[in-house]
């Protein structure tokens, strides 16, 4: 049942932000997310999210299963915004006994509310539209580079998709063997944090060390299909830019030049604040 | 050497150290012991023993996972103690193993039949005709875009296969492949084995303790305690079923059936092998 | 005690894209110290239905009654229940997990509410009975053989003294004695101790052998519901669900079909000899005489 499930957030389908290069993908989210700390002025935030909608719409992902990320995040994103309404020092708005809102905690929460909305649907729009195999293939392709400074890239990305294959599996796992000793008269509900904490034993050491196994057997299976590193080794999918890709690298520079001229020049003050 | 062997062991032993509670070597447990194993090119061999007997190890130093601790073993002429030969080695021999799930590294499956190919830096081009190639082969090919997680036990296992033959090698070392399969996916999985040994030629070295998966190999040899104790083709394995049952083995129960009619005073001759060879002979009498 | 099935059915995630029936009016009773097995190829429900039978899974359709009570009611102590119905799930030794043998074993007694002594003792007492001697009570479960680790993992749920113990292929990737050894001991726990065995099993050859009941599975429906010889008498409906019938049942069949004068439903080894034996005299006999009326 589990494995029926499709891991992590993508949806499937062919659009072009799904058909896009996943290194253009990376570069575009890096330069999205960077954008977000330098907005300062009403129409930058209105370049930003005229970028996702437009981004939404050709992503042909239906617009509720970018939004539900922001669910999860809610609660963070209220606590974050109330550290900063009564912790920022400045003009007070409101003041209730010793605690005081000021008009620039006011700000810098609206500030931080939209900046973390759109870093997750930003975020979102690259995972829903990119498969994980295809995220670690970007990485490993787009950060080659660091091997010079004896980053071991090729290992990292061969790990996270080995790690991200076995996910389903060591789920279903979990759920066995928690089968197996509920009906041993297991019990992983009742109680307090303590016991409930030391009934998890049962559950954790027999994961572990199944999850051992499974490691061994597959660095034994790897080796005997002549697995020895990065080094040497070709592609079967290899990662070729086309020309999509490069007029997609050339509307996120332009994308890149509009907000750093509106950094630099267009500081505007948020105009429903006096 | 011999051009027509791909396998030449002699003299293979190897020993497990076993550590005590503060990590220091206490005992040594032979896992091999003195094995000779000499198999020609383009032949179906079966080793069977009991969980235990040493048929797993032996197999691990087929591929050069293992090296024995005494005696010399070439496969398809490279010796396997030799680091310089490591990849051709595991290019020559390849190797399926027990558990479906802890050998397949791609997410998805035509991903995980050109894992071996890449690993030997071989062209994109014809990393793709070899993986289009091996899939075929197994009747994997229309589920190529698939997450392995959605094929069944047999199905797995073929795929596993098709990335061992998507590597070209000469002899397919399999460990146990269909013991944790249902008795369809054991079929499949045997039909598959079966055919790449007669069509494409392959050396195929199935190990097992089902005894109905090797009536149709060349020669058959049984293990126990690290050492080969039987050898022979399956007509002359199955008929001593005494000695195969005090190496804690099984005969088919046609083969079985034969034997305690044998016992009774009927005259039916050695070694029956199938439900058809049973009924033929008796109808015979 | 008595499990009785009414009209059981189950689907899993309903409501759900991923919505799937797994059992379809399922109606059975067992528990009179049978043994009993359970066959079906993969995906016919076999493993859903094992599951229903300690509570670990509840009917969405219809009702489970242990000794007549409604295991679904409100405040049945399912926990009990898990006890007297004892599960023993495929590849059992990926549940152990104590640092010595025996501590494992007390496992689940420990969790019934016994004392530490009289859980010591039970542990003791199945640890004999699936032939583990005292060397290995303090060892850890790690470091034993596969067979042994699998030993070890039964009487774990023998431990708890169940009154119906179902095992999901208990003999899965063991070797032809470490199968046999297995079998015997569950043949010995029924008739010794008047257990209730339920098997679930791929090998027809063992099913044969052992039971005195089979029940076969199909899409989630109680397909048949007899006798071994009865069952082992259809061939041909077995192979259209991807079953098979033990070899003997196929040379005993082939003899039948050409003329022999047998019984087409025995389905052990023994019984097979016996009965070509028996043919192949009276054949003997009758020629001798025929040739004695010649001379």
């Amino acid at each position: 049942m589990l494995r029926e499930i499709t891991l992590g957030q993508y949806y499937p389908g062919t659009s072009i932000l799904h058909r896009l290069d996943p290194r253009v993908k990376l570069t575009g989210t890096l330069v999205f997310i960077v954008s977000l700390f330098a907005f300062s002025s009403v129409s930058s935030y209105l370049a930003a999210t005229a970028a996702l909608i437009v981004m939404i719409v050709i992503s042909e992902v239906p617009p509720g299963f970018m939004l539900r990320g922001l669910r999860t995040i809610f609660l963070l994103m209220l606590i974050t915004a109330l550290f900063n309404m009564f912790l920022t020092p400045g003009d007070p708005i409101v003041k209730v006994w010793k605690l005081q809102i000021t008009r620039e905690g006011v700000e810098m929460a609206i500030h931080m509310a939209f900046r973390l909305s759109y870093l997750i649907i930003g975020s979102s729009i690259m995972t829903l539209t990119t498969t994980p195999n295809q995220l670690t293939d970007g990485l490993e392709t787009g950060l080659h580079w660091m091997n010079r400074i004896h980053v071991p890239v090729h290992e990292i990305a061969m790990m996270m998709s080995i790690a991200l294959r076995f996910i389903p599996i060591l789920m279903e796992e979990t759920n066995r063997i928690m089968s197996a000793q509920i009906s041993r008269g297991a019990d992983f509900e009742s109680g307090g944090p303590i016991r409930k904490a030391k009934s998890l034993i049962p559950l954790l050491i027999p994961l572990f060390v199944s999850a051992f196994r499974r490691a061994n057997d597959l660095a034994l299976a790897m080796e005997a299909r002549g697995y020895h590193g990065g080094d040497g080794r070709t592609k079967m999918k290899p990662l070729i830019y086309k020309k999509r890709d490069r007029v997609a690298y050339l509307i996120i520079a332009g994308y890149a030049i509009v907000m750093f001229l509106m950094w630099k020049y267009g500081k505007i003050k948020l105009p429903f604040l006096p | 050497m011999d051009r027509d062997k791909i396998i030449e062991g002699s003299g293979l032993s190897y020993h497990y150290t076993i550590y005590d509670d503060e990590g220091k070597p206490a005992a040594e447990q032979a896992a091999l012991d003195g094995v000779d194993l000499h198999v020609e090119k383009g032949q179906f061999i079966a080793i069977l023993g009991h969980n235990g007997s040493g048929k797993s190890t032996l197999a691990r130093h087929l591929n050069a996972l293992l090296t024995p601790d005494e005696g010399t073993l070439y496969v398809n002429g490279y010796d396997t103690r030799d680091a310089q030969y490591l990849l051709k080695i595991r290019q020559s021999a390849g190797m399926v193993f027990q558990n479906p799930d802890n050998q397949i590294i791609g997410s998805v499956v035509e991903e995980d039949v050109g894992f071996g190919p890449e690993n030997m830096g071989l062209p994109t081009k014809m990393i793709w005709e070899r993986v289009e190639k091996a899939l075929k082969a197994v009747g994997m090919w229309k589920r190529r875009g698939d997450s392995p997680a959605r094929l069944s036990g047999g199905q797995k296992q073929r795929v596993a296969i098709a990335g061992v033959i998507a590597m070209r090698p000469r002899c397919i070392v399999l460990d146990e492949p269909t013991a944790m399969l249902d008795p369809g996916g054991r079929k499949e999985v045997l039909q598959t084995i079966r055919e790449l040994n007669e069509k494409e030629k392959i050396t195929i070295i199935l190990i097992t303790h089902y005894m109905e998966e090797v009536t149709s190999a060349d020669q058959v040899f049984v293990m126990d305690h690290g050492k080969i104790v039987m050898s022979g083709s399956p007509r002359q394995i199955f008929s001593k079923v005494e000695e195969l049952q005090s190496y804690r083995m099984d005969v088919p129960q046609a083969t079985l059936l034969a034997w305690k009619l044998k016992q009774r005073g009927l005259n039916l001759p050695d070694g029956i092998l199938s439900v058809e060879e049973l009924v033929d002979a008796l109808n015979q009498l | 005690m008595e499990l009785r099935l009414e009209h059981v059915g189950h689907i899993y995630n309903p409501g759900t894209t991923y919505e799937r029936r797994a059992l379809d009016d399922v109606c059975m009773t067992i528990g009179n110290g049978e043994f009993i097995g359970l066959i079906g190829h993969t995906g016919s429900g076999k493993s859903t239905l094992v599951q229903h039978l300690n509570g670990l899974l509840l009917p969405s359709e219809g009702k489970i009654y242990a000794d007549g009570e409604d295991i679904s009611a409100e405040g049945y102590p399912l926990r009990k229940l898990r006890f007297r119905v004892g599960l023993v799930f495929q590849y059992p030794e990926y549940q152990l997990f104590e640092s010595d043998v025996l501590k494992d074993i007390s496992f689940g007694p420990k969790n019934q509410g016994l004392n530490p002594e009289e859980a010591i003792q039970r542990a003791r007492e199945a640890m004999r009975s699936v032939g583990l001697d005292e060397s290995y009570e303090t060892r850890s479960p790690f470091e034993l053989s596969g067979g042994q680790k699998r030993r070890a993992a039964i009487a774990g749920i023998l431990a708890m003294n169940p009154e119906i113990l179902v095992l999901d292929e208990p003999t899965a990737g063991m070797d032809p004695g470490g199968r046999t050894e297995i079998l015997q001991l569950l043949k010995k726990l029924q008739e010794e101790r008047g257990i209730t065995i339920l098997l679930v099993s791929h090998s027809m050859e063992d099913v044969a052998d052992y039971t005195d009941r089979i029940i076969v599975m199909e899409e989630g429906k109680i397909l048949w519901d007899e006798k071994p010889s009865k069952i082992f008498s259809r061939i041909k409906e077995l192979e259209k669900i991807s079953l098979a019938a033990p070899q003997v049942s196929y040379v005993m069949a082939a003899l039948h079909e050409s003329g022999w004068d047998v019984d087409p439903s025995v389905t052990t080894i023994d019984q097979a000899a016996d009965e070509i034996e028996a043919q192949v005299r009276k054949r003997q006999a009758a020629a001798g005489h025929a040739a004695a009326q010649v001379e």
